[in-house]
Formats: structure tokens, sequence, C-alpha cells
């Protein structure tokens, strides 16, 4: 009987459907040549009698097959299998593959350059908050009502090359609410990649060799970016206050443009203080160069109040401010907003017409209903009270394992916390432990333009529940004090006083801060 | 809630004062509209660290202040009517300084932005002389929305970590590119492979991603002329040298390559169904153009846009099935089949660009919508996709034969004889001497849809060419429409040729 060598075995552990199971089995037997062409195969009937399924189930995967051109359906009488198979009918012979050069373009060049020094990799682990944490339930329910919409509408939405008009309104409303930031909706961008962003910037923008200012340490992937762009880079070193405006002002020749991340430094957590803002800005309005203010981020600050965005305080219209909400709904979304100065809009909209000009209505359309109905605010104000517990509950640990031996960030934003090791392990003892506790934590080495920081490191409190990141942070120390030679006697104590911040600043952290001697 | 506040620093003044004065500038600027509701107090006190008090004395003083209202039972509200002069300050803090726009100096741009803002400027504005037609589409009563809603809002219920982890791959989603490798083997004999498919977000980026990687400013880009306007502005932005070659009824003129000064590095063609002519590439002109590529070391670009509806003709394969040299890009996407909105689309790579492709796509285009690549993957895995062409073909078919029957009844003294070809569009020459503004004149009059071609051409134009789609031609009516079309232009020939 053909029906046993098709081998129909249902595996209902699967996600895949019976039906596509069923399918593939009988595809698989076709190509591999089990059954042979011109072979009558069993009715629908015989194969849901066979092995206990429905007959439309059976039926179902029998269409595909037709559909796909492996077998051929005739009314009034059995299946077949096709004589010409689909992907051979044209019984082409294999053909040996010359290999090539290839010349690639001086971006493409220095991709590979920067591929080959490291400061790119192919597998970027995904970062983003827990799936289970996020109202998914309120998120299906809004992305199916728009399915159901799907229909005329949306079929015959024309593309606006700065995004769906619902959502760049309800965008901005939030923006201009929650940070302060001066746009309409004329002015706001919707980008599906955020990494287009900084790109389309640079080619608007910066030639081959154009000076580009960037914090130090900083975001490793806008740094890329610049990089690729052929621009030259002058890392300006970053205090507990942020940007140290200083270095830039004694930089030969202004930048062309300067990217910070004002509300939340990556990594050190600093932010930039009221005075620098204002010299920050008055210094790029008198160089003609333009600021990118990347507030990535800025939804967390667990202590003191959040601060309005840069943009906000700029009265000469010379910031491009970026936001996404990577951090705040990845996987669900992957959308990022730019908004542009009045003197860019123009040539934006003709640049962002070539580059992006069709997104996904249906996304875009649920992710404004998201904002509009209140989902998103929610979201983030839940967000932030469950990360200000995983941080304290993170410090408290470290201060138990640790004591005095290691140098947290005061800083208390953002969904990572820098700490400092001092001397008492090795770099190598330390990243091994890392492996083998999964503890989420990396050191800083890509952050850094030049030399890195020793024993510096970033652990993602944000990325795993509180019990699961005490269980993991027990086996970490656990692991690595048995490995443990020195003895902590030997540590320089005097070393380790905090970063005390100053200003508007100082009374809200104190009493959070760790309690560290400040002389021995 | 989230309202940004700054609160100055000043010792003289008490922190309510300075809450509600902040709070009164938001309300001024525009940042809390009126009538909305204020942030409960809770709320704020938990986001900006003041105790409630402080917050219950600030809202007092701005209700005193008449800026805004509390309500028993429902919260605080702005004011929907703000006492004297103020509502006429509203939104004025924020507004940026018009003046702006007018400074703007071109010469800020770099000199490869100003490439790329002049060709979108150009695209830009010939996009608004194409009427919204939609010329390539399928049918609207002919989307397989039913199928497709039910797979998205499938998708919408399940969503694993196991998913999450498959979505940070750059190329996209496996499942799909593995659908798609064997859904190309089945219908265009390609037999890359899953790790030689890409997924791209927009179908814009396909072309961007290529001429980033292999195009400076001034090299040379051969495009096929008449070409698809689209992704020649796309090569074009990057400051590519545009050499326009021309198309004869075997496709791509080869003399015409020969004779460049120098030679490409990048061949754009449509050679299943040229784009508009609807010419096939035939299979000599294929293998010659494979070893020219293969001689100057260029690239193929194979836009397959359309392969999915021919009528009556057997199907050639594609260039990429038939290239010995791993020279060729094959790009197709899906929005002809499904629905116009539906922008994923695909390359198959060639072997020797899989890595630094994976490279610069994760640069340009790191994640891509996830429900609709499992949709998709569902769509075509189980049949739906080839069932839907076949489908959808029937129609067409039908509709094409009513419009060219209504044209070779009406407009045969008018127009040169019809070329054959695939796809959702027919090519109409007119004879010389009809001006193509008295032929989109009549046509507008009469309903007739149709589209000049100049958009397609960099050079000279072929005067009276023109595309007429047929995807939404309605069989019952087009015969009246083409009738009523070929009387006005008939009357209008005669009329002027009386003036003379």
């Amino acid at each position: 009987m053909i029906i046993d060598r098709l081998n129909l075995v249902i595996d209902s552990a699967s996600t895949t459907g019976i039906s596509r199971q069923i399918a593939d089995a009988i595809k698989q037997a076709i190509i591999e040549k089990q059954i042979s062409p011109g072979v009558v195969l069993p009715s629908v009937r015989d194969i849901a009698t066979a092995i206990n399924i429905s007959r439309s189930t059976a039926a179902r995967a029998m269409d595909a097959l037709a559909a796909q051109g492996y077998v051929m359906a005739k009314m009034g009488s059995a299946t077949r299998v096709c004589s010409h198979l689909p992907g051979q009918s044209q019984a082409l012979p294999t053909l040996p593959v010359v290999p090539r050069t290839i010349c690639l373009s001086r971006f493409g060049q220095r991709l590979n350059q920067r591929f080959e020094a490291g400061g790119i990799s192919l597998n970027v682990p995904y970062v983003g908050p827990l799936l289970r944490e996020l109202p998914l339930n309120i998120w299906r329910n809004i992305l199916a009502r728009h399915c159901h919409k799907a229909s005329k509408d949306e079929i015959q939405y024309v593309p606006e090359p700065f995004g769906y008009q619902p959502l760049r309104e309800a965008y901005s409303s939030y923006l201009i609410r929650a940070r302060a930031v001066k746009v309409n909706p004329g002015r706001l961008i919707v980008f599906a990649s955020r990494n287009l962003r900084l790109d389309l910037i640079c080619r608007l923008l910066l030639k081959e060799g154009d000076l580009v200012a960037i914090e130090e340490p900083g975001f490793s992937a806008a740094r890329e970016q610049f990089l690729a762009n052929g621009a030259c880079l002058a890392p300006i070193e970053v205090d507990n206050q942020g940007l140290i405006v200083e270095q830039l002002f004694a930089l030969e020749t202004p930048p062309r443009l300067i990217y910070v991340t004002p509300s939340h430094q990556v990594p050190t957590g600093a932010v930039i203080t009221m005075k620098r803002r204002q010299q920050l800005l008055d210094y790029a309005a008198k160089n003609n160069c333009y600021i990118i203010e990347d507030d990535y981020d800025s939804e967390f600050r667990y202590y003191g109040r959040p601060l309005p965005s840069l943009q906000g305080l700029d009265t000469n219209d010379r910031t491009i401010y970026l936001a996404c909400l990577w951090n705040i709904m990845a996987p669900v979304s992957r959308i990022g907003f730019m908004v542009v100065p009045e003197a860019l809009v123009e040539p934006l909209a003709a640049a962002k017409g070539l580059v992006e000009r069709d997104m996904s209505v249906v996304e875009q359309a649920a992710i404004s209903d998201f904002i509009n109905e209140g989902h998103l605010e929610k979201l983030i104000r839940k967000q932030r009270i469950r990360y200000a517990a995983r941080r304290q509950n993170l410090l408290t640990h470290l201060r138990k394992a640790f004591g005095q031996t290691i140098w947290t960030a005061p800083e208390c934003a953002g969904l990572g916390l820098l700490v400092r090791f001092r001397g008492s392990y090795t770099a190598e003892q330390i990243e091994q432990t890392v492996l083998q506790s999964h503890l989420p934590m990396s050191n800083t080495r890509t952050y850094y333009q030049g030399a890195a920081r020793n024993l510096e490191y970033i652990i993602n409190f944000a990325a795993m529940e509180d019990y699961e990141l005490s269980e993991r942070f027990e086996l970490f120390v656990a692991l690595l004090n048995s490995g443990l030679l020195q003895s902590s006697q030997q540590l320089n104590l005097l070393d380790c006083r905090p970063i005390v911040p100053v200003g508007d600043e100082t009374l809200v952290h104190t009493h959070n801060l760790p309690q560290i001697p400040t002389s021995v | 809630m989230t309202i940004a506040i700054y609160l100055e620093y000043k010792s003289d003044v008490a922190l309510y004062r300075r809450l509600s004065d902040a709070l009164r500038k938001a309300i001024l600027e525009g940042r809390l509209k009126l009538g909305q509701s204020m942030p409960s107090i809770r709320e704020l006190s938990e986001s900006i660290k003041l105790s409630r008090s402080t917050i219950l004395k600030a809202y007092a003083d701005l209700q005193n202040q008449g800026l805004v209202v509390a309500l028993s039972g429902s919260g605080t509200f702005v004011s929907t009517t703000l006492p004297g002069d103020l509502s006429e300050l509203i939104g004025s803090a924020l507004s940026s300084p018009s003046d702006r726009s007018g400074s703007f100096n071109e010469a800020t741009l770099s000199e490869r932005g100003q490439t790329l803002v002049k060709v979108g400027r150009k695209q830009t504005n010939e996009h608004v002389h194409v009427p919204a037609i939609e010329y390539g589409g399928t049918p609207i009563e002919l989307s397989p929305m039913r199928d497709w809603k039910t797979l998205l809002i499938k998708h919408c219920n399940v969503s694993s970590e196991e998913r999450v982890a498959e979505m940070i791959e750059p190329l996209g989603l496996p499942r799909l590119r593995e659908a798609i490798a064997a859904y190309v083997l089945r219908r265009r004999s390609i037999a890359s492979g899953a790790q030689n498919v890409c997924i791209f977000g927009s179908k814009q980026l396909r072309l961007e991603l290529i001429g980033r990687l292999l195009l400076d400013a001034e090299d040379v880009v051969a495009y096929e002329e008449p070409g698809y306007p689209e992704n020649r502005h796309t090569l074009e932005s990057m400051g590519a040298t545009i050499a326009p070659i021309e198309i004869d009824s075997e496709g791509l003129s080869m003399s015409a390559l020969q004779a460049l000064p120098s030679p490409p590095k990048l061949i754009y063609i449509s050679p299943s169904h040229q784009d508009p002519l609807g010419y096939v590439m035939s299979m000599r002109r294929r293998h010659e153009l494979l070893d020219y590529a293969a001689t100057t070391g260029a690239f193929i670009i194979e836009d397959d846009f359309d392969n999915e509806f021919r009528y009556g003709k057997p199907i050639l394969p594609s260039l990429k099935a038939i290239d010995p040299y791993d020279c060729v890009i094959y790009i197709a996407s899906f929005w002809k089949v499904l629905y116009q909105s539906l922008r994923l689309s695909y390359a198959v790579f060639p072997d020797c660009l899989v890595n630094i492709g994976a490279l610069g796509k994760g640069y340009l285009e790191r994640h891509l919508p996830l429900v609709e690549q499992l949709a998709l993957t569902d769509f075509i895995n189980d049949g739906f996709m080839e069932k839907h062409v076949k489908c959808t073909q029937r129609v067409l078919e039908v509709r094409r034969q009513a419009l060219i029957l209504a044209i070779t009844r009406y407009l045969k003294n008018l127009i040169g004889p019809l070329t054959d070809g695939g796809g959702t569009h027919l090519i109409l020459n007119f004879n010389p001497g009809i001006t193509s503004s008295l032929i989109e004149r009549t046509a507008r009059e009469s309903g007739f849809t149709l589209m000049s071609t100049r958009p397609y051409y960099m050079n000279e134009t072929a005067d009276g060419q023109f595309i007429v789609p047929f995807a939404r031609v309605d069989k019952y009516t087009i015969n009246d429409t083409v009738s009523r079309f070929a009387d006005l232009l008939q009357k209008a020939l005669w009329s002027s040729s009386d003036d003379n």
C-alpha cells in the first residue's frame, strides 16, 4: 500500500498544524521519489481513516499539494503525482559555480573592515523587555481589530513617506506632554527600521572625513553608523554631569554633528545638567553644527524628576531628536521616531520617500491606538515601578556579596547598572563566571572608542525577574569565590568613593546611595 | 500619564509654587490641552517625587488662578476656558520660529545629501503627475483578505519567547526564508536555498542595500530603457551614473551594453516581463548577458516583479536559475499578488554576497514585523499563495481578453500593433500626430484608465505610449468606455484637422 510508504505520523506536540504535517510528509515522499510520478495517491477518505483525522483536514493537505503543483487532482478521477515536479521541470544541469571577486563600494569596504575588527557583529543578542511582562492581551485585541478592518481602506492606503498620519499625531502629542519636545506631526518622521534614522542623517549632512563628536564611552551602534559613513570621530569624555563640554569647546575644528544621550547617558547613566545643556546648545548655534539627541530610554528614571528634553530647550532649531519604542515594547514594535528641525523637513521628506516610503499600515494603526487609549503610558509606569524594584534588589545583592570592593554608578536611570570591580578579581575570572552563571552582565568594552576601562561591567537588571536574577547572582558569587585566590584585605578602599552628584539632584540621590565610608 | 516638569531652583520660592508655575507653563505651552484631565495626585507624586500634600497645594493654587477645575468624584481637569488674555498665549511658547525654513541653505547638505534630495524631489514631482490608479495591484475584490486576516489573527494569538529569538535575525524570520526558498524553487527553479534569501520590510530597501554595498559615486549602472522609475531613482540617489540601455523584442540590447565606454558595475533588468513594455528576454540573450557579466565582473539585478501572471505563453526559467557565474541578485515581492500595503519583499543573493549582504542588512534594518512574517510563512506553505495566484490569473485573463477585444474593435485605426506579454497591463502605442496631452484629457473625460510611460524613460520619451492596466477592468462596461474614448478622440482629431 502506498499509504504505508508515506510514513504519516502526526506529532501532536508540534506547533505546525496537522494538515501541514501531512502535506509535508507527502511532499517529502514525492521529492525523494518514494512515490514515482503518475502514481495514484490514496484518497482523502483513506488517509483520514488510516491515521484517524477528519476528512476536511486531509482534504486541506491535498489542496495545498495540488496548489503547489506536486499532485494533480482531476474531477471524477483519482489524485496522481505530477509527472513534472515544480522546480525540477526545466531539467537544468547543475551548474558549476565560478568563484567571483567582489568589488565593494567604499561603504561596503568600511562595513567589512569594522566587521573584521570586531566593531560590528552579525548576531546581536536580543535585549528588550520580557515578553510575559508586556500587555500582550491588549495588544492582540488592538491588532486583531485592525486586521479585521484591514479591508478596503487599508488595501488602498497610499503610503506617506513620513509615516501614518494618526500615528504621528498620537506620538507627537505624547512627546509634547511627556518630554516637552517642540514638535508637530509635520516634523515627526516614523521609521519602520530604527537604524535608518542615523543613516539618513549621515547621508544628508556628512561627507567623508567630516568630524562627529560622540560620547566616550557611548552607544556603539551609533558610533559604527558614523564610521560606516566615513566620518572621523571626536570622542568627548563623560563625567557624572554628562558630556564634558569643555573638551568639545577645545576641539580645533567644530564638528558637523554632536551625538549625545542627555537624559541617560549610555552606559554610565549620567544626566547632562541644565547648565551644560545650555552651553551645548549655544555652542551648536554658534558653530552651525547639529545636535543629535538620542532619547532612547528616557522613560526609565527611578529617582528624581523626568527632565525635559534638550530639543525642547533649543531656541535655534539645531537639534534632531530621536526616540523609539524598542525599550518599552520590543518585540511587539520596532518603530523609531525622529523629530527634525524645520529647515530639514523638506529635504528629509524627499530623501525618506526614496529610502523607506512604504511601511506596514496595520502595525502603525495599532500603535496609534495603543498610545491614544493610554496603554503606552500605563505600561511605562508599570515598568518604571518594576525596574526600580529590580534595581534596588540588585544593589542589595551587590552590596551583600562584594561590600566595598565594587563601585556602582549612582545615577538612577536606564535598564542597566554600571559597576566596577576593584582589583580582587581578574577580568578573565569574572567573564568566565558570567558565562557559567548566565548572569545578564557584559563588559563595557564595546562602548569605548579608545582604550576601555578595565573591570567595568553593565548588568541588565530589567531583563530578568527578581527571583531569577537573585538565583543567577548567587550562583555567580558562589562560582566566583570558589576560584578566588586573592584575599579582600589587600584592597585599596580609598578608591571606592562614589562620584557624588551635584546640583538639584543631590537631595534626591543621597538617601538612595549605598552607604560607603569616605575614609579608612 | 507622564509629563515632563522642570522645577527651577529658587531658594526663596516655595516648592508648591514652583510646581504650580511649571504646570501653568505646561498648560500655556499647550502641553496639557484645554479640558484634558490633569495627572492624578498619586501618579504625579510618584513620578516627580514630591509629597502628595505639595501637589495638592499646587493644584489648589492653579484652581485659584482659574487654570484648572476640580470636579468632585472625577478628578482635576484643565479649564476649557482660560481667564483673560491667557488663551491667546497658548501654543505660542512652543511654536518654533517660522523664518528658519527660509534661511535654509542647500550648501549645508553634504554632496551626496544634495544628490539624495535632488532625486527625491524629482520622484515626488513625478508621483504628482501619475494618476493614483495603482495600475499593478490585484483587484480588490480578489484580494485574499479573508484567509490573510485569519492567519494574521492566529499569529497575534501565539507569541512565544522562541519566536522572539528568531526575530533578531537580520535576514528575516528563518522559517519564512525557508518557505520562500521552496516557493522560488517551485515556481522559478531557483535552487539557492534559504541561506541566500533575505527578507525586507520595505521594497525600496532591497535596491538601497545592493546599491550601498556595491556602488560609489560616479559608478556606472546599466538600466533598461524604459524601466521602472522608482528603482532607478534609488540607484541614482547614491550618485551612480545611470546608463540607459534600450530594449528590443529579445530583451536588453547587447550591442548598446557593449558600447558603453566603461563597463557597468550593476545591470538592472526585468527579463521575465519587461516593465513596462512586456517583452520576454530570449534564452539566447540571457546567456549572452550572463557571459557579459562574468567577463566584466558586473552584478545583474533581476527584478521578477510580476512573474506570477502570464497568459498562454510558457514561462522561461529565471536568469537566476541558469546563472553559472554567481552574479545574479534576484528580487521580487508579494504586493502584486496580495495587497498594496503589504510591503514585505525579498531578494535572493548570489553566494558571494551572502555574508556582506547580511552585514549590510543588519546595518540598515535589523528587525522586521513579526506577525506579518509568520502569516506570510503559512500563506505560502499552506498553498494559499499558489491557489490565489491561479484564481486571480483566471479572472485577469478574462479581463485582459475583454480589453483587447474592445481596443481592437474601436481603436484599431489610432494605435500601432499590440505587444504580447504577461503581467497586469497592456501597452498602447498611439499613431504619431496624436499628442499625449490630448489623449490624457480625452481619457479623463471618458473614464478610460491609462497612464503615460513618460516616467519610465530617462532620455527621450516615446510620445504617445501608454500603459493600460486591466486588473480592475469591468468586463461588462469596458466596451462602452473604450468606444466613448475612441469617439471623443476621433472628434477631437477631426476638429483639430479642420482648424488647419
